[in-house]
């Protein structure tokens, strides 16, 4: 096994039940994150990209056990965090952090900048003073591009792109190793988005960082991963390195997903893969490839059976009979 | 030469808001010909969204048009009486696509209900007809089953779906000019990318107009004729899309294009980036709204806002193409 990751999650499961019944043939669960498997490399960024409702979220929470896994292992640093109970679950907090897709709802309104960013300090390194978290504060303001006299502001005096450089602030106080960084760019303007996403890779490089990125934006996700997990109906479509996924996609969604998305070149109009339909209701999903209503190759096998993430290339894994 | 089907002669907003009286948008200008497209592109607090509400009339409460003119097919709708503009024009000739269909619709009402009661309003039929015309309009939008779809409510359909309506309510009374604001932003790529070919057949099969509302150039790129980006609430740039992408003129303009993540392989750690934030609209900056940001910035832009220049086919509000800098800098 290679040692160098940081992450190793395997047939991890969140299933949520809809519908309560007393016989449990009757009851009704949503596959929200369904056989998951993936690797991430200490120091590299893995972007998660799918279309709303795939678990792109629900899988970061699941990782961070913010919410319970129904199944699954997950091993963090080489320890599986799966069998970790209450008290070393809040320690797992200092080394892997979530960064919520909202900045304004995950902040209290009522703190000033200062005690949002103290409060992991006041938590769990009760051995500082005030005067030392305070100098971290100072120093976590700075690194992140904010400046000094904006401590003693709320949150609503700010601006968006400001806000996220607080919420990334917070999120990397305790110096964790890893980050889930939900949608972190996706609220912005493209000119302050630019600027976030270039504060994200600095920080990267220089508190030695290893990200999942969340986005639904394949642009962004593309620019800023070493690898991508394409996510369909809680379920994995493809794992590659970034280059290699969009120069040669071997999943129809994934091929379509990178299709759908504009050349950004007016010379060049509606060369778009138009995927027919809409991602199924996720309470009736489909017995075999959750992608074979929609899928234009779909043959009868693939409705009846699921197709297994097999290496398709080097490196290179994809969940399709045809792939 | 194709017909203007809508002209906008500088035209002006003001809100009133605690600290005062500002400027939403300043002195815009512009034409959309019939059958094109028209993009207008801007971060928030441009004044993008402002614009097109301003020609629906649609501005909130504590904002007035503070001057300029709209003309609707020739005619100033500013000096029509109000119940004659809300009869023949809004919703009529022009109708509006809204960016979050689920708040634009109403939640309590049927689907059915709500395409027939506009079409009732503007054309007078009888609630079987406009029953008639809102099932063959579900089903142009590409909504499969509509028997089915206008018993339901809103919150019974997906994003997609909702936007599919709005569009259909937009298309009833056959406009010549459908705005729509910001209609993709909300959906996912896949979604999006069906609306868009959408909107564009429409487009074609009803003869429309459209002036297209977002924030997101590669978009602009897959649709628009004609580009205007806006920056504080100022036309800052104004050509066609294929001057704006290859040669942007504007220094913002160029800015926008730079930060867009490109999808060419390209291992440049960093993007380029615009420094600083838009200005809230209490805060704009002297002289040159954007000279705070800009790279190229001189000593005239703190002081003057700069006028109008042509360069080539595009229009730009920029002092680095008046002909004092250029023989100054020859």
């Amino acid at each position: 096994m290679q040692t160098d990751n940081i992450l190793e999650v395997r047939d991890l499961n969140k299933h949520f039940l809809m519908k309560k019944a007393l016989r449990k043939e009757n009851q009704v669960f949503v596959k929200a994150v369904n056989n998951v498997s993936f690797d991430v490399k200490r120091g590299q960024t893995l972007g998660v990209v799918g279309e709303s409702g795939c678990g792109k979220s629900t899988l970061g929470k699941t990782i961070l056990r913010l919410w319970e896994p129904t199944s699954g292992s997950i091993v963090f640093n080489g320890k599986n965090i799966m069998e970790y109970s209450g008290d070393q679950i809040r320690t797992l907090r200092k080394d892997m952090q979530y960064i919520f897709q909202d900045p304004y709802s995950s902040m209290n309104p009522k703190m000033t900048v200062r005690d949002i960013i103290m409060e992991p300090l006041d938590n769990f390194r009760r051995e500082l003073s005030t005067k030392e978290k305070e100098d971290i504060v100072i120093s976590l303001l700075d690194i992140v591009g904010l400046s000094i006299n904006e401590m003693n502001r709320y949150p609503h005096e700010f601006s968006g792109g400001q806000r996220q450089r607080i919420v990334i602030a917070r999120g990397i106080a305790l110096n964790p190793e890893f980050l889930v960084c939900d949608e972190s760019v996706s609220a912005l303007d493209v000119s302050v988005q630019a600027q976030i996403i270039n504060l994200l890779v600095e920080l990267k490089n220089r508190l030695n960082l290893t990200y999942m990125f969340i986005s639904h934006d394949l642009r962004v996700v593309k620019f800023i991963s070493d690898r991508i997990m394409v996510l369909y109906l809680g379920e994995v479509m493809e794992i590659a390195d970034a280059d290699e996924l969009f120069k040669n996609p071997r999943h129809p969604y994934t091929k379509s997903l990178i299709g759908s998305i504009s050349k950004g070149n007016p010379r060049v109009k509606n060369p778009r893969v138009i995927l027919e339909g809409e991602i199924p209701n996720a309470m009736n999903a489909p017995i075999g490839c959750p992608f074979s209503t929609r899928c234009p190759i779909a043959t009868e096998k693939c409705l009846t059976q699921k197709p297994l993430l097999r290496e398709v290339d080097t490196n290179h894994t994809a969940s399709c009979f045809y792939a | 030469m194709s017909k203007t089907i809508l002209e906008v002669k500088d035209l002006s907003v003001k809100f009133r808001t605690e600290e005062g009286v500002f400027d939403a948008i300043e002195h815009i200008s512009f034409t959309l010909e019939e059958q094109k497209t028209l993009a207008i592109v801007g971060e928030s607090g441009s004044g993008k969204s402002v614009t097109s509400l301003a020609i629906m009339q649609l501005i909130a409460e504590n904002g007035h048009i503070s001057g300029g003119e709209i003309f609707v097919d020739g005619v100033d709708i500013l000096k029509l009486s109000q119940p004659v503009v809300q009869h023949t024009i809004l919703g009529k000739k022009i109708s509006m696509i809204f960016q979050e269909p689920m708040t634009a619709l109403n939640p309590i009402l049927r689907i059915g209900d709500q395409i027939t009661e506009c079409i009732i309003e503007h054309q007078g039929t009888s609630k079987k007809e406009a029953i008639a015309i809102a099932l063959d309009t579900l089903k142009q939008v590409g909504i499969p089953t509509p028997e089915r779809r206008i018993n339901q409510f809103p919150h019974e359909l997906s994003g997609g779906m909702r936007q599919r309506v709005m569009i259909a309510m937009a298309l009833v009374t056959q406009p010549k000019i459908m705005i729509a604001d910001e209609p993709t932003t909300a959906l996912d790529v896949t979604i999006e990318a069906q609306i868009l070919n959408l909107l564009e057949e429409l487009k074609k099969s009803y003869k429309t107009s459209i002036l297209f509302v977002t924030h997101d150039l590669n978009v602009v790129a897959d649709i628009a004729d004609d580009v205007i980006v806006m920056y504080c609430g100022e036309i800052i740039e104004k050509g066609p899309v294929i001057d704006i992408f290859e040669t942007p003129k504007h220094p913002y303009t160029e800015g926008l294009l730079a930060t867009m993540p490109s999808l060419e392989d390209q291992k440049n750690p960093i993007l380029p980036t615009i420094n600083g934030v838009v200005p809230s609209i209490t805060k704009r900056p002297s002289g040159c709204y954007f000279h705070p940001r800009c790279k190229d910035k001189m000593d005239i832009c703190e002081k003057q806002s700069p006028p109008v220049f042509r360069v080539g086919n595009t229009d730009v509000k920029c002092f680095l193409y008046s002909d004092e800098v250029n023989y100054a800098n020859r």
